[in-house]
């Protein structure tokens, strides 16, 4: 009994807690939400050098030259 | 891997604004907002260049430099991106930007500016890859999908080039050695008939 009132006290202060709701900027450094690299995600499970590789070639695909062997 | 860079040949773009229009139907960019447009020099008259213009990101971008909230980020790849959580709206980056990449959607009263957009490489943005969240803010993000931004691959005539700095420079360079300069530019030798130019002082070599 003792400790869920104990348990309860904290909660109940825990509700009075506050965080501070202003973002604090530094000049020169990037304060919002980090990015996930290209390749980390379902399509290419963190394999880098595939996603570069597919990045590459579908690049080289806008030669048309080569895409028409002149 | 170098970075990402986006090159228009302007001896290439026929101003069909495909690129613009692949843009607004990819990323379902609202009404108003162009991420994308195409500039025509010397309109009218014979000789006009034209150029699909978006944010070019920048090595050294200045948008960033000039963001009050630092809400711009580049990534690992060159890509200059910005989290619209964090953009106030205040234009600053609109002014510095000499391509006039930014812009600002206006559907709110008295035409209150609204969080920059702005084009992302189709890289989308700092939300999970592929997310509803991500599509809504930031547009598709092809990037993820080992795929190039949408303009550079709709453009019709391959004009505007995008994707590995190295890679779109070897064509671009391949491509500029091979139509040479002057009249083989416009292919004049295939329109009237006489020899490219090039042959032409070879022919005039031999007879001497």
């Amino acid at each position: 009994m003792r400790f869920f009132l104990m348990a309860a006290f904290v909660l109940a202060l825990l509700g009075c807690g506050d965080r501070d709701k202003v973002a604090v900027y530094k000049p020169g450094d990037y304060q919002g939400k980090s990015d996930a690299a290209p390749w980390n995600n379902k399509t290419y499970n963190g394999d880098k050098a595939k996603w570069e590789g597919d990045v590459r070639a579908r690049g080289r695909l806008q030669d048309e030259s080569r895409r028409i062997g002149g | 891997m170098a970075r990402m860079k986006f090159l228009c040949d302007s001896e290439r773009c026929i101003e069909c604004n495909g690129c613009v229009t692949a843009c607004k139907n990819e990323h379902e960019v609202p009404w108003g907002v162009n991420r994308r447009r195409v500039v025509t020099l010397s309109d009218g008259v014979p000789g006009e260049k034209s150029i699909s213009v978006a944010c070019m990101h920048c090595s050294d971008a200045p948008c960033m430099a000039v963001c009050p909230v630092d809400c711009f980020y580049h990534t690992d790849q060159g890509v200059v991106l910005h989290d619209k959580d964090m953009c106030i709206g205040c234009g600053y980056c609109f002014y510095a930007c000499p391509f006039g990449a930014p812009q600002y959607p206006q559907t709110g009263t008295f035409g209150m500016r609204g969080k920059m957009d702005k084009c992302t490489f189709c890289a989308g943005g700092p939300e999970i890859d592929h997310s509803e969240e991500e599509f809504k803010k930031y547009g598709r993000n092809r990037l993820a999908e080992g795929k190039l931004p949408i303009c550079a691959e709709m453009c019709s005539t391959k004009a505007l080039l995008g994707g590995d700095g190295d890679v779109v420079s070897e064509i671009f360079r391949e491509r500029a050695l091979k139509r040479g300069k002057g009249a083989d530019v416009w292919g004049w030798g295939t329109a009237y008939g006489s020899a490219p130019a090039q042959q032409q002082d070879k022919a005039k070599e031999g007879k001497s």
